[in-house]
């Protein structure tokens, strides 16, 4: 690896192809670390990655100064922001996908500047990129305009990617558009992650076999047959066996990882929450039910304001205790329950849910939701937005004179940025699990996963066991990932 | 490194100056209180590579700490090679500096040069806070002391003796690379100190620390080891700048200041190898002139060698202030700026060529308030010989206190000499003939503001004083001239102006010409004729000696001349020179 590493490092623009779990972070880290002196900047997609990357070079003994690890599109940001007039950008705060595209083609524009080249090339000894399936083509070109000025050094898998569809900024053609700009070096085929102590060695050799297949786009995978996978055939409702899988392993794996992928957002929910809180249930970074609570929020008033927060909070919980369910009942035809159970067991609720109803800020409504997660009988699956609506409204500032939907905003950025705890057990989907580790995947919706680049991320998650549930041993993963919005 | 606009607000005697700075080896002039020092003052401060700043309330503007000081001082030619080109320090804050001078906040152009605008700022909580700037970005980011050492900018002030040591944040220090191995050699002296010290005899030192021991221990202290005498490096006060510069034995502050000026200032400079951006206030203090002149030769020349090779950046700049006319004989009027301040708004001005002529020759000029600018030599000679009569009328003072110099402007060029004088807010009068200046010229002048005094019915001043003069003086002056010129030249001249061909008995005599039927008034105005250099002869009294010399009989016989033109107008320059 030390070898591939420092060979990586001395050329002028590589690929190396990188199978799941084959060492590609390792090879980074010692590439950067075999640069030498000279400061190199390493460039992933996501800030779960940039997390990573910076734990593992830490680990490796990669000196910070070595190198700067930031997303491509923080990078493009940067350039773009810092020569507003030279990149014409006129997004200095870009939430939405076609904003990120205008940052990149403007940090392009910018970069046909010789001072900024200069900057850029004063500040950086080379450049490493990681995940570069993931590129999309304003990316791809940004890079590659890079490449002239610096040595350009890339590791990426066809096969992990399952992101971009944007319409209007779409995936390059890997073979025709991404590969020949660069010299192929050997692709990472060695399954090291199932190779280290406690995993499951057969398990990597049986992935790399299912990696030939899937590669080949017309292959089955089947499960059985002696296949180190635990395979739950399911019969209708296909959600008992789904729910079993996981209660099972939920019983069996004591502090392990354990994640289970479904690849629908709301049966994930649905299955969250039919599993008692024991999983928890992910949320995708930019959180659409926090902004949606949030927006509702803002534009209810009076007693509207208080059922809104009520119903925020009831979508977060497994199931509301009786007297939760009077109060929202009761808020639901506009006023608050005046006597009852809830009048005896939660006064101090009434009272913060009517300074909602009375009040301007949002201050009250977290006391509310803060009381609400201590109620005896609320169990939460999805902490996530709950925490964090709490916390938005906690925050929020009523003179600063930003909306609530915009502090909730810089909430989830900072979470995005400083990284988030992942609990223990987790409901996911492919697209928010990828590049994650876990020590044990149950997949949920085997038949559903109909492309074998999702199956891939999907099955290659586990590193000690994996179970599948589908209705038939052999899966048949020859479609391409389906058009989604761009996240 | 090169500082190319200075701007300044609320700083001392400052509300507000911008200046585009520009050349590298510039030397501000301007009367007391023209805040030339602060100018300097304020560059320093903010490229200061000091961490800590002293500043009080008189600092402030008129002592108010309402409004901040805020100076913001631009750079170019940073090395390309400086880390304060990284995109995580201040390469995104890169501005751009246009061929014809122009500040552009982002260096759009590729012809562009790149610079920096680093700003201080310093509000009524006196906290100093020095960040790069650009419009772009107005909160800036900020930039430690250590970043600001990139700079290289060095003041070479009376004070140099921190200079001579290696010091913390002292050049020397930085010359030897950094993080003083001067407190390692210090530490080490002192425990060779504290080894000497307990070598010695220290029995009633020791008894005394036992004695301490014992008592502490009653009050449950318990020693890890002994108390004992011992010398506390704390208490020894010698620790930063232990260590200077040493010339055999002798400690090089302890020479003369010019010595002590110039060896620190060959320290600045060799410490910063980009180019120093050098400070000096007052550079002839402390200096005899052929070691200015010296100084000033190398300083200059350095700077424009650097210049030449335009491609390789890193060049130094000089900013001076001198009170000294011996600097500027060095310096030609690209160097000068003439620094004014008006209620509180400092102007940088810059000579245009013109001025060219007059800083040759009298330099001097340029450190006064009041040019009295004469058209040539014999004006010249004829207000230095009227300026000692008027000293004594004027109870000893001389026109000096009022800050008057006279200077030569050089005959035809002397009137755009006084407009470019008067651009530099000097207080000019141009004193001269009237029959060379075009009536437009003279609309220009006063226009400008430059009083204008010449002599009346478009006459020269050998004409003028001819006729003004009383009977004696006149004969005086036809003495005077046949004296200088000799008696033949002088008939010859007159007798081709009159176009006559008797000879005058002596043409010294008034009444000689008499004789051979010249009127009186005639031959004044064929003297003052002849006395010019026309028709291809030299003219008589054409120089600063000649113009004294008419001076003193104009003087000697002034009681009698009262309602010439002469008297008036010599009234005229007098009353100019003593007022304000």
């Amino acid at each position: 690896m030390d070898e591939r590493a420092s060979d990586f490092a001395r050329q002028p623009r590589a690929l190396v192809v990188a199978a799941a779990g084959c060492g590609k972070t390792e090879l980074l880290a010692k590439a950067v670390a075999a640069c030498g002196s000279e400061r190199q900047l390493v460039l992933t997609h996501t800030h779960a990655g940039v997390r990573v990357l910076r734990e593992r070079l830490r680990e490796l003994g990669v000196a910070s100064q070595a190198c700067r690890v930031e997303t491509i599109d923080g990078f493009a940001l940067r350039y773009a922001a810092g020569f507003p007039g030279v990149s014409q950008n006129r997004t200095p705060e870009p939430t939405a996908g076609c904003g990120w595209r205008q940052v990149r083609e403007c940090c392009r524009r910018a970069f046909e500047n010789r001072h900024v080249q200069h900057v850029f090339t004063r500040s950086y000894g080379g450049v490493f990129v990681d995940e570069y399936q993931d590129c999309t083509a304003s990316q791809h070109k940004l890079l590659l305009r890079l490449a002239q000025l610096r040595p350009c050094r890339v590791v990426g898998d066809p096969l992990q990617g399952i992101f971009g569809f944007d319409r209007d900024d779409p995936l390059p053609d890997w073979p025709t558009e991404v590969t020949p700009e660069f010299k192929l070096l050997p692709a990472l085929t060695e399954p090291h992650r199932w190779n280290r102590e406690g995993t499951n060695r057969e398990l990597g050799k049986w992935l790399t076999k299912v990696r030939e297949v899937l590669q080949s786009g017309t292959g089955q995978v089947t499960l059985g047959n002696g296949a180190p996978v635990r395979w739950e055939q399911h019969s209708e409702p296909q959600t008992q066996a789904q729910v079993r899988s996981c209660f099972e392993a939920h019983r069996s794996c004591g502090p392990d990882r354990v994640v289970a992928v479904h690849n629908l957002a709301p049966q994930a929910h649905y299955l969250a929450k039919r599993l008692n809180g024991s999983y928890q249930s992910m949320e995708e970074v930019e959180s659409k039910d926090l902004m949606k609570y949030c927006r509702r929020l803002e534009q209810a008033s009076a007693m509207k304001r208080a059922a809104c927060v009520v119903s925020a909070a009831a979508e977060c919980i497994v199931s509301l205790p009786p007297q939760l369910r009077s109060i929202s009942t009761a808020l639901r035809q506009g006023r608050l329950p005046k006597k009852g159970k809830a009048v005896s067991e939660c006064p101090e609720l009434l009272v913060a849910l009517n300074e909602v109803a009375q009040g301007t800020g949002f201050s009250k409504a977290a006391v509310c939701l803060d009381l609400i997660a201590q109620m005896p009988g609320v169990v939460l699956y999805r902490r996530e937005p709950f925490r964090d609506l709490l916390k938005s409204c906690r925050l929020h500032d009523p003179a600063a004179g930003e909306s609530l939907s915009k502090t909730a905003w810089r909430v989830r950025n900072s979470a995005r940025r400083f990284g988030r705890c992942l609990p223990r057990r987790l409901v996911s989907r492919t697209l928010l699990v990828k590049g994650l580790e876990f020590d044990h995947a149950i997949v949920l919706d085997a038949d559903g996963i109909e492309d074998a680049k999702n199956l891939y991320v999907a099955l290659t998650r586990a590193s000690k066991t994996l179970t599948v549930v589908s209705s038939t041993a052999a899966l048949s993963a020859t479609g391409t990932p389906a058009p989604r919005d761009n996240a | 490194m090169r500082i190319l606009h200075l701007s300044v607000a609320n700083f001392r005697g400052v509300k507000h100056a911008d200046w585009a700075v520009g050349d590298q080896c510039v030397c501000l002039v301007g009367p007391n209180d023209s805040t030339k020092t602060t100018l300097l003052d304020a560059i320093e401060i903010t490229l200061s590579p000091s961490p800590y700043l002293n500043l009080s309330e008189v600092d402030f503007h008129d002592a108010s700490t309402g409004a901040p000081i805020e100076v913001r001082v631009t750079i170019g030619d940073i090395s390309p090679a400086s880390p304060l080109w990284l995109d995580e320090k201040f390469g995104l804050l890169k501005r751009g500096w246009t061929p014809d001078g122009k500040l552009k906040d982002e260096p759009e152009d590729d012809g562009w040069k790149p610079i920096l605008t680093v700003r201080l700022r310093v509000d009524d909580s006196y906290e100093p806070e020095w960040t790069v700037v650009a419009d772009r970005r107005p909160e800036g980011i900020r930039i430690s002391h250590r970043d600001r050492a990139l700079f290289g900018a060095v003041r070479l002030g009376d004070e140099v003796e921190r200079d001579l040591t290696w010091g913390r944040f002292s050049l020397l220090s930085r010359l030897t690379g950094g993080n003083d191995p001067a407190d390692a050699v210090v530490a080490e002296a002192q425990r060779q100190l504290r080894k000497a010290a307990q070598a010695g005899d220290m029995s009633k030192l020791n008894a005394a620390a036992r004695k301490v021991q014992g008592a502490s221990e009653r009050l449950g202290v318990r020693p890890r080891n002994q108390y004992q005498p011992g010398l506390d490096s704390k208490l020894v006060t010698f620790r930063q700048g232990a260590f200077a510069l040493h010339d055999g034995d002798i400690p090089v502050r302890a020479a003369g200041l010019g010595t002590r000026r110039l060896t620190a200032l060959a320290i600045q400079r060799a410490a910063v190898p980009e180019g120093a951006i050098v400070l000096i206030d007052e550079v002839e203090h402390g200096l005899e002139p052929y070691r200015i002149r010296r100084l000033l030769r190398n300083l200059r020349q350095d700077t424009e060698k650097q210049s030449q090779e335009s491609l390789e950046p890193g060049l130094g700049q000089v900013i001076m202030t001198t009170h000294s006319a011996v600097p500027l004989l060095e310096l030609d009027h690209r160097h000068i700026r003439v620094v004014r301040s008006t209620s509180g708004t400092t102007q940088v001005l810059k000579p245009t060529e013109d001025t060219q002529g007059v800083l040759r020759r009298v330099p001097a000029a340029f450190l006064a308030r009041k040019v009295l600018l004469c058209e040539g030599a014999t004006e010249v000679g004829l207000s230095r010989r009227l300026s000692e009569h008027w000293r004594g009328k004027h109870k000893e003072v001389p026109i000096e206190h009022y800050g008057v110099e006279m200077a030569d402007g050089g005959g035809t060029n002397a009137s755009a000499a006084a407009i470019a004088l008067r651009e530099l807010e000097y207080d000019v009068l141009y004193f001269g003939d009237s029959d060379e200046v075009k009536e437009e010229t003279i609309d220009d002048l006063t226009g400008r503001g430059v009083k204008v005094v010449l002599w009346s019915d478009r006459l020269c001043v050998e004409q003028r004083i001819a006729r003004d003069l009383p009977a004696a003086g006149f004969e005086e002056l036809l003495a005077l001239a046949c004296r200088v010129r000799g008696k033949d030249s002088i008939r010859d001249a007159v007798k081709s102006t009159l176009r006559i061909s008797d000879n005058p008995t002596d043409p010294s005599k008034i009444q000689a010409w008499g004789i051979i039927g010249v009127q009186e008034s005639d031959l004044r105005r064929a003297f003052g004729e002849a006395a010019q250099d026309k028709r291809g002869r030299p003219a008589w009294f054409k120089s600063v000696g000649g113009g004294e010399a008419l001076g003193k009989l104009v003087v000697k016989h002034l009681a009698s001349m009262e309602g010439t033109d002469t008297s008036s107008k010599l009234g005229e320059v007098e009353a100019w020179c003593y007022n304000g």
